[in-house]
């Protein structure tokens, strides 16, 4: 047939590629003014949208979506025009897509340091703008779907395979994990359709996909298109690419509940989390080898592109958290790991070097390409690619180390059956060293990145101007569809786009249907507790307020049974404690100490003095004051309606108590202040504060009921 | 050894373990894809892979078999044998130190330096946060006046740092942070306070103490029965 003559997009590109290198730089600053605080915990002070608890969901939101979803727009509008042999689809979409997704990125940095946030993490943004990314998600795979209709190559390349799981992933998983209902339509406040296990099943389910279907299949993506592409090499194997790429989308999907080891998860959903993470290895380094081995024969190449560099160590680098993951997904490992910065340590090898390095290879390849020149300075690649890894080691080793010391001081005790660190805080101050030299690592991996910025920019300036690229290719003839004689499977399935999406999306369905669906509909997996009551409406409030300062990024509230944490927190924590908690909040890291049974551990005055200015009552902490909740005013007006929307989710609030909600918040407000005024100091600084209206009497009265409902089960008992 | 022994040995290794083509014999496994130019070799699955993933499959299968089926292991037990290996060892290690474990002959400091000593340690320990310097009470209760909510006297005093106060009050208990001679100090400084003046003295709680030093009643102390307690508490709920 004849060929035709068209002409690629490179105009959607270069927008994305800038994309990238703007909120690369955004998500590695807040990343490292995040990092500064650990050393630093006022140095923001009293600044409520700058506080630790708010910003750091807006790093790794900025770092998820922002630079790494950029990264992967950018590869994907490169490389599947080339690979289909066609324009995009429509243009017009591929603006929406863009526009859209930085306008979704923008709301993002303006609602989470406000506190608007659904604490579900890396799930953090409310409602409307959960809304806005589905439907730019579906401008996306339409698209998408529109390209790979009309492409003129006949099958569809391992990279495209990649694009489409996640294209179908990722939809599935953040709509299902985001459901929620609104408590008004004119605010930006939801509850989570689920609660307690079930809310934690599902948002594990999702995070660790997340991490599989937006930081790795689209990486790979782009490494099946640019490193043989940048090496000039033939993909190593044909076959293990299939049977990685179906293992990976299949097995991995499942694994999520090792997020959740020796919680309160019923153990045959753990167990599988375990078993599919140990099963993931070699699927894994499947996609690791053929693209190492991809560069057989051109390793005197590597030694000279730094391009090349940025790809070996990212490959490898991905090797390496995929070894690690699965043993840490690993009970007695995991024990020692969970909570500690082990894991912080662990998702940045996965991070910094593996989407950060492939993404920085790929941005100086394409640079040339766009801007058809070559790069303004290789040595400045060499000292980003120098300055990167040393800062990727300075930024995980110490935090390795950070993360078995405290779990040793954690649990241990001495000969008479006492713990030794008995004050949390004393794990703490022991590794604040490893946190200035994470800060130092994070400063160097900024540097080098910055250091991308002006050579990219440089680049862009000594090139052409960026124009579509004429090419040409025929259309395809139509065929039948169905298998020809001596057609293998799967290149036939690699012709039949609908299918292949179909296949992969119920690949990836059936691992999360098995081990969801059971534990609603199971009741054994969530054994009832009948002194378990739903939250007062002061402390439903609290609750919120809790939510809004993210708290749950420092603090989990899920006592493991371990001996040790027994003795350090009370008693374990229990599936059956949580069926009223929209959302879950059990937490992943602890920062500080665990929360769960804090309720009734301390008197109110503690807490207000220790809101007001941690180190008076922890001297040393790390932990921030939160003194606008002191005179922030509290707003309760929509406590009714919070409580209306938590009883169409199935908290058996009645209608007497959800009309008396504000008559009961007033009350039990005043009952907190008049037992603060037990302190003659509280009496001389704030006896005219008016501090029953004050959000920090919500805040108390919540921290106070924390695991108690299973106490009050104990002197009905007696 | 020459390197080029060497290197045969490891090029060896290497074919054996990956069953790549020779560089020079890849047009063999060349498939006729061509994607925007990238070509696609078909090298074979590596043996260390493929085996890999096979013993992966059958640990995981096993794994889940032993515990699911077997009942070779649970969380839920994990923990009580935990819990009673650790009673165990603590009672064994309480009976062959027993003197460790007698405070009821400890006396008060009355020496300058000791009570120095509990001064600095009053501060230092962040009894201050609670108390205030001037032990006057703020969080926490006067400990300059005649009333005691857990007795006073040096016998309990002493106790109520070491195992802490009462839930929901926020007194620690301090024995694993603070050694049994500091406490001592503390107590005895905690002592010589009495009918000092305060800034601004809290409202006295408790009950008058008479001052004597006896130790009042306490409930279940020993880590062996408190374990216990535990255990049926743990069951409790489980029946639930």
């Amino acid at each position: 047939m004849e060929k035709q003559q068209f002409y690629y997009d490179n105009k959607i590109v270069k927008l994305f590629f800038w994309a990238t290198v703007l909120w690369g730089v955004v998500a590695m600053l807040v990343g490292l003014m995040v990092a500064f605080l650990f050393l630093y915990p006022n140095y923001m002070a009293d600044i409520p949208w700058l506080s630790f608890g708010r910003l750091r969901p807006l790093h790794t939101n900025a770092a998820i979506f922002a630079f790494v979803g950029n990264g992967f727009f950018v590869g994907m509008y490169y490389s599947m025009q080339r690979l289909l042999k066609t324009r995009m689809f429509s243009d017009f979409l591929g603006r929406v897509h863009f526009w859209g997704w930085q306008l979704v990125i923008v709301l993002a940095a303006v609602t989470l340091p406000l506190g608007m946030t659904s604490s579900k993490e890396y799930a953090e943004l409310e409602w409307p703008i959960d809304i806005l990314v589905v439907l730019i998600w579906v401008v996306m795979g339409i698209n998408m779907i529109g390209t790979l209709l009309k492409r003129r190559q006949r099958h569809i390349y391992v990279a495209i395979w990649f694009y489409i799981s996640t294209l179908v992933t990722i939809a599935m998983l953040y709509i299902v994990n985001n459901l929620e209902l609104p408590v008004s339509m004119t605010g930006m406040k939801s509850y989570s359709l689920y609660a307690g296990v079930q809310d934690a099943l599902i948002q594990w389910w999702y995070g660790h996909n997340a991490v599989a279907f937006f930081l790795t299949t689209p990486m790979l993506g782009l490494m099946y298109y640019f490193v043989p592409k940048a090496a000039n090499r033939p993909i190593y194997s044909y076959r293990l690419s299939i049977i990685h790429f179906w293992t990976l989308i299949f097995l991995y999907i499942w694994a999520g509940p090792h997020h959740l080891l020796y919680t309160a998860l019923p153990d045959w959903a753990q167990n599988l989390g375990t078993v599919f993470s140990i099963m993931l290895i070699f699927p894994s380094w499947g996609g690791m080898i053929n693209g190492l081995l991809t560069l057989r024969g051109a390793w005197d190449k590597v030694r000279e592109d730094p391009i090349l560099k940025f790809f070996v160590v990212a490959i490898t680098a991905y090797g390496m958290a995929t070894f690690e993951g699965p043993m840490l997904a690993f009970k007695n490992l995991n024990a020692i790991a969970h909570y500690t910065d082990w894991i912080v340590g662990h998702v940045h090898i996965g991070t910094l070097g593996w989407n950060g390095f492939i993404i920085a290879g790929m941005l100086y390849w394409l640079v040339k390409k766009l801007y058809k020149t070559e790069l303004y300075s290789i040595k400045l690649a060499n000292y980003h690619f120098w300055i990167g890894t040393i800062g990727i080691l300075f930024y995980s080793m110490p935090l390795y180390i950070a993360g078995f010391t405290q779990a040793f001081l954690w649990k241990q005790f001495n000969e008479a059956g006492v713990l030794v660190y008995g004050n949390f805080l004393e794990t703490v101050t022991q590794i604040i060293p490893m946190y200035a030299m994470r800060a130092f690592g994070g400063t160097l991996y900024f540097t080098g990145f910055l250091i991308l910025a002006y050579n990219l920019i440089m680049t862009a300036k000594q090139g052409s101007k960026v124009e579509d690229e004429l090419a040409e290719a025929a259309p395809l003839e139509l065929i039948s569809g169905k298998r020809a004689k001596k057609e293998a499977i799967h290149p036939w399935l690699e012709r039949k786009v609908i299918l292949f999406t179909v296949l992969s999306f119920i690949a990836v369905a059936i691992g999360g249907a098995i081990e969801i669906i059971p534990m609603f509909l199971v009741k054994s997996n969530v054994p009832v507790i009948k002194s378990v009551k739903p939250y007062s409406p002061l402390e439903l409030v609290g609750r919120d307020l809790y939510i809004r300062e993210g708290c749950n990024n420092c603090h989990s509230q899920m006592i493991r049974p371990f001996r040790s944490e027994v003795e350090r927190y009370g008693e374990y924590s229990k599936a059956g404690e949580f069926v009223y908690d929209h959302p879950f909040l059990w937490g992943s890291r602890r920062t500080g100490p665990d929360l769960h049974r804090i309720g009734g551990k301390y008197n109110n005055n503690w807490h207000f003095n220790h809101m007001m200015e941690p180190d008076l009552t922890s001297p040393g902490t790390i932990m921030p004051r939160y003194s606008w909740m002191i005179t922030n005013d509290l707003d309760y007006a929509d406590v009714g309606a919070k409580m209306s929307t938590l009883s169409a989710l199935g908290v058996p609030y009645s209608e007497t108590e959800i009309a008396g909600a504000v008559a009961s918040l007033e009350a039990q407000a005043k009952e907190v202040e008049a037992s603060l005024h037990q302190d003659p100091e509280f009496v001389k600084n704030y006896a005219d504060s008016n501090i029953q209206n004050k959000e920090i009497v919500a805040i108390i009265a919540y921290l106070q009921r924390m695991g108690t409902d299973i106490k009050a089960n104990k002197t009905a008992q007696n | 050894m020459s390197n080029n022994e060497n290197m045969g040995f490891w090029a060896k290794f290497i074919k054996a373990a990956t069953k790549a083509n020779d560089l020079e014999r890849e047009d063999e496994v060349m498939l006729d894809h061509n994607y925007d130019g990238i070509q696609e070799l078909d090298n074979e699955l590596p043996p260390w892979w493929i085996w890999g993933f096979y013993i992966t499959i059958a640990i995981s299968i096993l794994y889940y078999i032993l515990i699911h089926i077997f009942g070779w292991y649970g969380q839920e037990d994990e923990y009580q044998a935990e819990l009673v290996a650790h009673t165990e060892k603590v009672a064994k290690y309480k009976a062959e130190h027993p003197e460790l474990f007698k405070t009821e002959n400890l006396v008060a400091f009355t020496d300058a330096e000791n009570l120095a000593k509990g001064k600095e340690l009053f501060a230092t320990k962040t009894c201050t946060a609670c108390h205030l310097a001037d032990a006057g009470g703020s969080i926490g209760p006067n400990l300059t006046d005649d009333y005691w909510i857990l007795g006073g006297g040096f016998q309990n005093i002493f106790n109520t740092i070491t195992k802490g106060g009462r839930p929901g009050k926020g007194m620690v208990a301090w024995e694993s942070t603070i050694k049994q001679e500091e406490r001592q100090q503390l107590a005895s400084y905690i002592l010589t306070l009495r009918g000092t003046t305060p800034a601004t003295p809290k409202a006295a709680e408790g009950d008058l103490w008479e001052g004597t030093d006896k130790k009042v009643e306490e409930g279940v102390d020993t880590l062996e029965e408190g374990a216990k307690e535990i255990i049926k508490e743990v069951k409790e709920v489980i029946n639930e």
